[in-house]
């Protein structure tokens, strides 16, 4: 679904802006660009969201703004200011480290006043603040601890506290919940997204997690070898995949190669062997023209009358909902998903020819550029 | 035992299959097996001479035949507190104080860069940098330096090629520090401890050093700290446990040598020097034992001091 209002909401003012970044590791023939063109827009307030496969980028991109690499080609503005080649501890964003990465000589409550006591602020208003973040995160007893003596979720609170304490203008995340048990991590998923709303700071958040992404920003980011191939609302990162990469990176997807046959307000296309199916118009397209279509399996409905043919070849039960793995008279496979609800299973069975259909909003256009 | 298979898989049987059960189940038994034979070493040989020397410095010599009178007294000890000793103590502990410092200045940049930059064959050339003066003989390099800093040495060529004569003759003529020449001066000794020791500090800084994370000092800086206090604050704690004990090295080696002060400098005595001539020439073993305790006594109260003051607290 099209969130109706997806851009609109977007904060006017840009925390941070990303122009034509670019950065290479080596030199001459063994030059190898970790960052190839990246270009964002990430606004005040905002939970962007950085997603990718390991190896794509990610960390890359936070310590360009981070400040502990300087890009090779681009700029990067902070609030209408290139910060590209000022040094970390000049600009006002801190970071969350993936290892933490807290200082082992000082207690949790001299790590989270660490970042202003660096900027030589008064005694009795570091106290305050670390109270106060201390109490943010829910650590106070701990304030007295060595950072050796606590859990790994505290560890992580006291990261997040401590990169919070000097009151960034932006807050870098390197998948700080990586380390973390699925249900403590569930836990600090909702945490952080209370912090961010609290503080009203904006996060920079990176994960290899579809859904923690999803269920988390604003906006999402999905990087693919050092390129963002897709910005947007988790609904539309998810709904409206521009390319295939993204398509199948985040949950299961379906691909239809077809051929338009007609185009006006909604567009015709004729899949080989299978049938017509109906999509809405998404940019430039001809009749005529080769597409990709991309559908979740959710977004299948199966019915004995429905108008295309499949055939059932596996039938796999996952509580909630059920796996139907299909076959076409073209050959293809697909899947699709169907909701369990009480009294409501249909009996079909492996081997059953049944139909399914789509809703024109369901097919997303990909650009066929595989990459 | 009905069982046609046995659950449990049978013993090895014989003499070691009993003995490595039985070690197995009782740790702390093996742990005393092993640790029995070098820790009788430790007590006896080493904790047993100490003590044996302890003793000696509660007995005094008789100043009429010369022996050494078997009574407990205090009496060695307050001729240690005599001026002409205190001074010598004085002057050891202030050289190696001086050692240790100038030791861990110099170290510092050579380590950090060990840790933190070097990698393949440059750390290899580091080792090899670090390790090599501890191979060859310690007798040799101080003859070595004799050459260097005498005053027909090439040291005082180079000054004099720089037209820096003046320099060099102006240090010298600082009383306590100068004299004649370098190789007959306090800062001839000093240089000559600084080089000798220098390995020693190097290699626990360099240690320690390599045990900081990028990420702390990545952290501090994002967290506004200046390179300047990013090093007063993170990575000097940091590295602080591997530079005691490097200060240790340089600091209790220097108390107690008596060859390079003997071979380089003035004629005015260390603690080393003077247990050696009280040992030997003028057999007061007393006056010598309590000698020894010095640097004993001062170590100690270095190590607990450096304790207070959190130097291990990052280990
Ligand atoms: N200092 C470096 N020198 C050379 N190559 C590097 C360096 N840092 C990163 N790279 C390369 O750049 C690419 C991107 O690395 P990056 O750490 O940004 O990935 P990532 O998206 O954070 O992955 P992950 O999810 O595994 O953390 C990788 O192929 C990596 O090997
Ligand atoms: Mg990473």
């Amino acid at each position: 679904m099209p969130e109706p209002g997806a851009e609109a909401t977007r904060p006017s003012k840009n925390a941070i802006e990303l122009r034509n970044v670019g950065k290479s590791f080596g030199a001459g023939a063994n030059a190898f660009f970790a960052l190839k063109d990246v270009s964002a827009n990430i606004g005040e307030n905002e939970f962007f969201t950085l997603l990718g496969p390991s190896g794509c980028g990610k960390t890359t991109l936070l310590r360009c703004i981070a400040g502990f690499e300087e890009p090779t080609r681009g700029e990067i503005l902070l609030y209408d200011q290139d910060i590209a080649s000022l040094p970390p501890y000049r600009r006002p964003v801190n970071t969350v480290f993936q290892s933490y990465a807290l200082f082992p000589h000082m207690t949790v409550g001299e790590n989270v006043g660490f970042g202003l006591q660096m900027l030589n602020r008064p005694r009795d208003e570091i106290a305050s603040t670390v109270n106060e973040m201390l109490r943010l995160v829910q650590m106070e007893e701990l304030r007295d601890r060595r950072t050796s003596e606590i859990s790994g979720g505290q560890q992580q609170r006291v990261a997040l506290a401590r990169a919070l304490a000097p009151k960034p203008k932006v807050l870098l995340l390197d998948e700080p919940l990586s380390a973390l048990d699925l249900k403590l991590r569930k836990e600090m998923q909702v945490e952080l997204k209370r912090l961010q709303t609290e503080t009203g700071i904006t996060f920079i958040f990176v994960t290899h997690d579809q859904e923690e992404a999803l269920t988390m920003s604003d906006r999402v980011a999905v990087m693919n070898k050092g390129d963002i191939l897709q910005i947007g609302s988790p609904r539309e990162i998810y709904n409206q995949p521009k390319h295939r990469f993204v398509a199948d990176f985040i949950g299961d997807i379906n691909f239809l190669d077809a051929i338009v046959t007609e185009c006006g307000v909604t567009c015709q296309a004729e899949i080989v062997d299978v049938g017509m199916v109906e999509f809405l118009r998404e940019g430039e397209i001809a009749v005529g023209q080769h597409i990709t279509l991309a559908i979740r399996p959710e977004r299948i409905t199966l019915s004995a009358q429905a108008r295309h043919p499949c055939r059932i070849e596996n039938i796999v039960y996952h509580g909630t909902d059920t796996i139907y793995h299909l076959r076409l008279p073209n050959d293809d496979r697909m899947l699709a998903r169907s909701q369990n609800s009480e009294g409501h299973a249909p009996a079909w069975q492996t081997g059953d020819d049944i139909g399914w259909a789509a809703a024109p909003d369901a097919l997303a256009v990909i650009a066929d550029n595989p990459s | 035992m009905t069982a046609a298979e046995p659950v449990i898989l049978p013993g090895r049987g014989g003499l070691f299959g009993t003995l490595s059960d039985v070690l197995w189940r009782n740790p702390r038994l093996t742990l005393l097996l092993m640790l029995a034979p070098p820790l009788l070493w430790l007590g006896i040989i080493y904790l047993g001479s100490l003590f044996a020397l302890l003793a000696q410095s509660f007995f005094s010599i008789d100043e009429f035949s010369g022996l050494i009178r078997y009574e407990w007294t205090l009496k060695t000890y307050a001729e240690l507190l005599r001026p002409s000793n205190l001074d010598i103590i004085v002057r050891t502990v202030t050289m190696a104080a001086a050692v240790t410092l100038a030791s861990a200045v110099v170290a510092f940049p050579i380590a950090y860069y060990a840790a933190r930059y070097a990698r393949g064959k440059w750390k290899a050339f580091f080792y090899l940098g670090a390790m090599l003066p501890l191979w060859s003989s310690y007798l040799v390099k101080i003859y070595a330096w004799k050459l260097i800093l005498a005053k027909e040495g090439i040291l005082t060529w180079i000054f004099a090629k720089l037209h820096l004569t003046p320099v060099l003759e102006a240090w010298l003529s600082i009383p306590v520090i100068g004299g004649n020449s370098l190789s007959v001066s306090y800062t001839g000794t000093f240089i000559v401890f600084v080089y000798v020791w220098l390995p020693y500090m190097i290699l626990p800084t360099q240690a320690a050093l390599e045990r900081v994370p990028d990420s702390m000092l990545e952290a501090s800086s994002d967290l506004g700290g200046s390179p300047a206090q990013t090093f007063r604050h993170v990575l000097l704690p940091l590295a602080l446990p591997g530079i005691i004990a490097g200060s240790i090295f340089t600091f209790s080696l220097t108390l107690g040598d008596y060859i390079i002060p003997q071979i380089i400098g003035s004629s005015r005595l260390f603690i080393g020097q003077a247990v050696y001539a009280h040992q030997g020439t003028a057999g007061n073993i007393p006056l010598a034992a309590a000698f020894t305790v010095v640097p004993i006594v001062i170590m100690g109260l270095y190590l607990w001091m450096a304790k207070r003051q959190g130097a291990f607290d990052a280990l």
